[in-house]
Formats: structure tokens, C-alpha cells, sequence
């Protein structure tokens, strides 16, 4: 919490404060900016109360949260990303919306991303928090050497070997050579992780080995780039790549940041697989209420406000106002009315996306993923071994310790 | 009697107690619950329970452990020797008072001053994928395809050792000059008077009269670099992964942070911290009892 914004606002300074609602946001300093159209709405209905939303950098994350749980002290609300969200509340660290606010959870469930929805609900149906944004993988290219994106997963390689000709490569960007970036690929392909119990590893499934073996094409016909992070966008400006997947966040920034492709590049959804389905992943944030917020029912009642579609509006033309973008998952039918770049990709893709598998063990166990991915792209293993490998170790460790986290 | 014997005593007590309250509660207190917690199940969520030694057996039968203590032995090895050597052969050769050697150790230096997460940031550019990154660039002017420094298992150990030791050496250097300095020059001048070529005077007089410095600056090397955090974590770690390509970058300390921060198994974490600990006393206590002991023959 480096750079903490604090909304503490002086309406109503004259008389005492009944309480505090402290909210931890992960992002940046401009990210407690987002939180103002909430803020004065909650404000409206509940003067008393004062609020503060600070910052959490990604990285520190789950250090600072985990600092919180332990002291009992700490946020009433968090966002945290969906990746370990699951796993927190398998922990007992947040609480059931379900149980706490059925008429909120079911609010979500008519309005919500239903990948985002799915990836915080766990296997028996607690639903730990409310999806908060979302982004999910599109393709980007340069429209002076490419005229459309590929539709699907032959066109790609087709595609990408007539560029790589041409002296233009292709570039995973978000989760390269990891679990996050072979996930699409599989859920394309027909596969998933777990069983829907979450009782056992499906990762060696037909559909897993042939997204495996598909996904190693990209890196050994192709020549992606391995790094963690590849600078894709730059490579993307200078030329080196004609063709790149990254976040939904570059929608907004590409041009702010790279002046050189303005008016020279295009997103649009990830090409279909077998199945045909253009899965992505969908990451992003959910909103939570700590098990341990002395201020529960405010807590809640906040949650219920912001999620109010005028309210979610306003958070999302805040965002744009200052170069942002802010997708509001748990009231995605407000984002056809936004002013946003690529509008139709991004809507397209968004009906087609799914967060990181909802098992609270998956948070322990997506290494093993990776390493299989890595094993394949990096060390020319062979996709069926090394997925079978990956799921019995997983297996073996959910049949020991069942599907906790 | 014991009391107005004592009494003159009680100021100075009063004085240094703040630090030893602190150094109680900051330094000693966690330490010692680090301990405890090593030996429970504990998730930060609810209180911890105790499980014995089961943590320390999980630690020990998982693969990933070994392999980022594998890393780190090797990290810690490669970055103390070259650091150290170089830093001796910097020492020796730039030790004097001109001002071109003065500009020279300057210039070694200023990593130990301006380095953290902008100068590893830096290096990320440098090293990156794409034919522009400065280590491609020369590479391609001796008409060499561009290697992945960032995402090569085979290139992640090199790239590590040479921003440890990039970051180390100036420091080393700085403390060699100090010791060499404090070699008396009557044995250099005896030793010139007794025709002693400079390589023995190097092995007979330099060497001997630099053990001490070469224990402390070997210690407190292979202290830091088993340490290791900050460097892996920011060229090779993500949000959704620590370790890099094949956990080539996967070290103990970012084991113990993804087994603790990201996964809040914070008993497994402690252990991982324990074991860390006992490692660190025991290759302490070798040096000093090598070194040291060569040291005072």
C-alpha cells in the first residue's frame, strides 16, 4: 500500500462518525479512483459512515491479506483476483454471499459474467465474493500486414507461418508458456483441469493432449517467444511481431502507449477450436467481505450498492475518464452501453470465457500444470506423458488431501 | 549495598532498554514463533494446530523444495566465488589513490547504491526476447539468432549469476581496498628486499593479511545470495507463477513465499524458513571454522 487514496469525505463532518469501512483494492494508485461513484452513493444512503479504499499492489497481495487475517484486523472488503479468490475462501476467510446476502447473490446471478460467476462459486455452491472486473485474452494485429484476424485454430498457424515469412512473428503475451496461457487451448478443445466434484485430475484427457500438442506448435513451428512477459506490444509496434494475444487492458492503452500503431492495429476474439468455442481466460477481481469485518452488515450493504447499474455505470465512465477500463463482471449488461474500443470483440469474447478452475486445490496444484506446459514447450517432452504425469501427481495429492486448498 | 552498587547502573539500563524491547519484539519474538508455527498446521484463517513434524516431512518429499535448494546452492556458489575473485582482482588493481582508479571503484559501486527494482527492471530490458534487447542486438551484429535469456531454463542460471554478481562486486571491491590497505607496506618492502616476485608476494603476504576480510566478505556473500529474493522474483516471476521457465529461477526464499503468501500454508512456509536458517548457521560455521581457523595459524 504504497500510495493509499483516502475517500474519507467531509460530508457531514459536523456530527460523529459511527464507523469505518475499509476497503483494499489491488492495482494501482489510480485504481481507489474507481471506487468513487460507489463511495458517494453508499455515502448518500448512509452518512454515518466513513470510508477509506486504499491500494494493494498485485504482487503484495496476498501478503498483505494474509498479514490481515491473521492479526483479525484489517479490510471489511477486498478485491483480490480470481485466481486465489477460491482458495481464500475455501480458507474461511471470506463470506458466503449465499448465506449473508441471498437477494445480492441472486442480483449476480441474473447479471453476472457467468465464467466469472462460476470461477468464485466453489464445487458445493458457496459463492465467496461477487466478480468485480474482468479481462479476458484477445487477439491483436497490425491491420497494414494482416487484413482480419484468424477464426480458427488452422487459420492461425496459417496465418502466423505467412507472417513469421514476412519476417513478422507471433507473441503470447498474458501467461506465456504457463497454465494461464495453455488454458484457453484447452477449454477450445474440449478439456478441463478437474472433474466437476473437484475430486480428480481430467488434465490427461484426449481433448488436454491434443490442446497440448497444438499449443507446443506455437512456440516450436512458430518460434513464440518463452519469456514470462514478452514485450509483445512493442514488438507489435516495431514490427517483430504482426500478430500477438494479450489482456483487454491493452484496449485502452495501446494507442496511449505506443504511438506508433495508432490507426494501425485491430483486436478481435481468439480463433475456435475443435469444439467449436473460443474460450479465454477470463481473469480479473472479485469483491469480498472478510470473515473477520467488524462491519459485516455495512460491508454488505456496500456490496449492494455498488452493484446498483447506475452506480456500476458511472464506476465504468470514471474508469474511461481516466484512461482506464473497468469491466464490471457482476453486471456485465452494462458493458453493450459502454464507449469502449473493439466493443464487438470484446463482447464476443466475453460470452465465450471462463476464469481459472473454481477448486479451492487448484491454487497448490497450477505449478503442476505449468511444469507439464514447460516440459512440453521448453524441454520437447511429450504432451500425453507429461499430462499423464501432471495428473496423477494431482490425483494422487487430492486423494490425500482432498479437495481443500 | 547490592542496590547503591548497582544504582549507578540503572541510567545506562534505562537507555539501552528501548532497543532491547524492540530487538525482543521484532526480532527475537517472531523468530521464536516462526519456530513454533513450523510445528502446526496454520493457515492465518483460524488458530494454528499442532502436527509435530508432518510439515518439515511434506517440505522434504516435495520435489519443488529440492529443486529450489538445488537452485540456490547453485546461485549462492557461482555468485560468492566470482564476486569474491573478481572483486579481489578489481581490488588489486584499482586500489590506489589516483583518480582513475577512484572513478573505476566508483563506477563498480554504483550498483550497491542505485540498484532494487529499477536496475532489475532494467536488466529485464536488456535481456528480453525480442531481436531489440540490448544482449540480442549484439548477438545479432555477429549475425546470431536471438536467444530467449528470459524464457531458456539454460539461460536463467547465467543471467541470475551476472546481476548477483553485478550487483555485489562493487561492494566486495570496496571492502578488499580496505583490507589491503591495512596490510603493513614493511612487508611488501622486506619481502622486495628478499627478491620476492610479485605473485609470491601476492601468495605469502596479501593473501594471509586479507583473511579476515576474505571471511567476513565470504560470509556475508553467502548469506545474501542464499537469500536471494528480489531478483528471481522480478525477472522471471509472475502473478500466476513464481519459479520461471522449468523453476530454473525457483529459489528457497521464493518457495517460501509462494508456499506461505500464496498458498497461506504458513506452516509449511515456516519450516521452509527454518531449514533455510539451519542451512545459513551451518555454512557460517564452516567458513569460520575453515577460513577462520586457517586465518589465525
Amino acid at each position: 500500500m504504497k500510495l493509499a487514496l483516502s475517500l474519507l469525505l467531509a460530508t457531514g463532518c459536523g456530527q460523529a462518525l459511527a464507523a469505518r469501512l475499509v476497503i483494499w483494492m489491488v492495482g494501482d494508485d489510480k485504481t481507489p479512483r474507481l471506487m468513487q461513484p460507489a463511495v458517494e452513493a453508499y455515502r448518500a444512503r448512509h452518512p454515518g459512515v466513513a470510508i477509506e479504499v486504499r491500494d494493494v499492489p498485485w504482487a503484495d497481495a496476498m501478503t498483505k491479506y494474509s498479514a490481515a487475517l491473521a492479526s483479525r484486523r484489517g479490510p471489511d472488503l477486498i478485491t483480490a483476483s480470481s485466481s486465489y479468490a477460491i482458495s481464500l475462501g475455501a480458507k474461511g476467510a471470506l463470506v458466503d454471499l449465499n448465506q449473508a446476502a441471498p437477494e445480492l447473490a441472486r442480483e449476480l446471478d441474473r447479471h453476472a459474467n457467468p465464467g466469472a460467476l462460476r470461477a468464485i462459486r466453489s464445487p458445493d455452491g458457496v459463492l465467496y465474493g461477487a466478480p468485480f472486473d474482468m479481462h479476458v485474452q484477445l487477439q491483436y494485429h497490425r491491420t497494414d500486414l494482416l487484413a482480419r484476424a484468424p477464426a480458427d485454430w488452422d487459420g492461425f498457424l496459417a496465418t502466423a507461418r505467412a507472417l513469421r515469412a514476412q519476417g513478422h512473428g507471433f507473441a503470447q503475451q498474458w501467461g506465456n508458456t504457463n497454465w494461464l496461457g495453455f488454458y484457453p487451448y484447452l477449454r477450445q478443445s474440449g478439456g478441463a483441469v478437474y472433474d466437476a466434484s473437484c475430486r480428480r485430475a481430467i488434465i490427461d484427457s484426449p481433448e488436454a493432449v491434443r490442446a497440448l500438442t497444438y499449443y507446443a506448435r506455437l512456440y516450436r513451428e512458430l518460434q513464440a517467444p518463452t519469456d514470462g512477459w514478452p514485450d509483445a506490444d512493442g514488438g507489435l509496434e516495431s514490427g517483430a511481431y504482426g500478430l500477438m494475444q494479450s489482456g483487454t487492458w491493452l484496449l485502452s492503452r495501446l494507442d496511449m502507449t505506443h504511438k506508433g500503431l495508432v490507426g494501425k492495429w485491430a483486436a478481435a476474439p481468439l480463433p475456435t477450436g475443435p469444439t467449436g468455442k473460443r474460450t479465454a481466460v477470463l481473469g480479473g477481481t472479485v469483491l469480498a467481505v472478510m470473515r473477520f469485518s467488524p462491519n459485516r452488515e455495512l460491508a454488505l450493504d456496500f456490496m449492494r450498492t455498488l452493484y446498483q447499474p447506475e452506480v456500476t455505470r458511472r464506476m465504468a465512465e470514471a474508469a474511461l475518464q481516466y484512461g482506464g477500463m473497468w469491466l464490471p463482471s457482476g453486471r456485465q449488461d452494462q458493458i453493450a452501453a459502454l464507449p469502449l474500443p473493439h466493443r464487438q470483440a470484446l463482447l464476443d469474447q466475453l460470452a465465450d470465457a471462463e476464469g481459472p478452475p473454481p477448486c479451492p486445490a487448484w491454487m497448490r496444484q497450477d505449478y503442476i500444470v505449468t511444469r507439464a506446459v514447460q516440459r512440453v514447450v521448453l524441454a520437447d517432452g511429450d504432451p500425453q506423458t507429461e499430462l499423464s504425469r501432471a495428473a496423477a501427481v494431482m490425483s494422487r495429492a487430492l486423494a490425500v488431501q482432498g479437495p481443500k486448498p | 549495598m547490592i542496590w547503591r552498587r548497582h544504582r549507578r547502573h540503572l541510567k545506562d539500563a534505562l537507555l539501552v532498554a528501548p532497543f532491547f524491547a524492540l530487538f525482543a519484539l521484532f526480532g527475537v519474538w517472531p523468530v521464536l514463533r516462526s519456530a513454533w508455527l513450523s510445528f502446526t498446521d496454520y493457515h492465518a484463517t483460524d488458530d494454528p494446530v499442532w502436527v509435530g513434524t508432518r510439515n518439515y516431512a511434506e517440505l522434504f518429499a516435495d520435489e519443488r523444495f529440492w529443486t529450489a535448494l538445488g537452485n540456490t546452492a547453485t546461485y549462492m556458489a557461482s555468485v560468492s566465488v566470482i564476486a569474491v575473485v573478481l572483486g579481489l582482482v578489481l581490488a588489486l588493481n584499482f586500489g590506489s589513490n589516483s583518480r582513475l582508479h577512484q572513478w573505476v571503484r566508483v563506477a563498480f559501486f554504483l550498483p550497491a547504491v542505485a540498484g532494487g527494482v529499477g536496475a532489475i527492471s532494467a536488466w529485464k530490458w536488456l535481456a528480453n526476447s525480442e531481436a531489440y534487447g540490448l544482449f540480442n542486438s549484439i548477438r545479432a551484429a555477429f549475425g546470431l539468432e536471438p536467444a530467449r535469456f528470459l524464457g531458456d531454463p539454460q539461460w536463467t542460471m547465467p543471467v541470475l549469476v551476472l546481476v548477483g554478481v553485478w550487483s555485489v562486486l562493487g561492494y566486495n571491491l570496496i571492502i578488499f581496498v580496505a583490507g589491503l590497505r591495512a596490510i603493513p607496506e614493511d612487508l611488501y618492502q622486506a619481502a622486495r628486499l628478499d627478491g620476492a616476485s610479485r605473485w609470491q608476494q601476492l601468495l605469502h603476504i596479501t593473501l594471509p593479511n586479507l583473511r579476515p576480510t576474505l571471511v567476513y566478505v565470504s560470509v556475508t556473500g553467502m548469506v545474501a545470495s542464499f537469500q536471494v529474493f528480489y531478483e528471481p522474483y522480478l525477472l522471471y516471476g509472475a502473478v500466476d507463477t513464481l519459479g520461471g521457465p522449468l523453476d530454473s529461477a525457483l529459489m528457497l526464499v521464493t518457495y517460501l513465499f509462494d508456499r506461505g503468501f500464496r498458498q497461506l500454508d504458513l506452516g509449511v512456509a515456516s519450516a521452509a524458513a527454518w531449514v533455510l536458517t539451519t542451512l545459513l548457521f551451518g555454512l557460517t560455521w564452516i567458513n569460520l571454522r575453515f577460513i577462520g581457523r586457517e586465518g589465525a595459524r
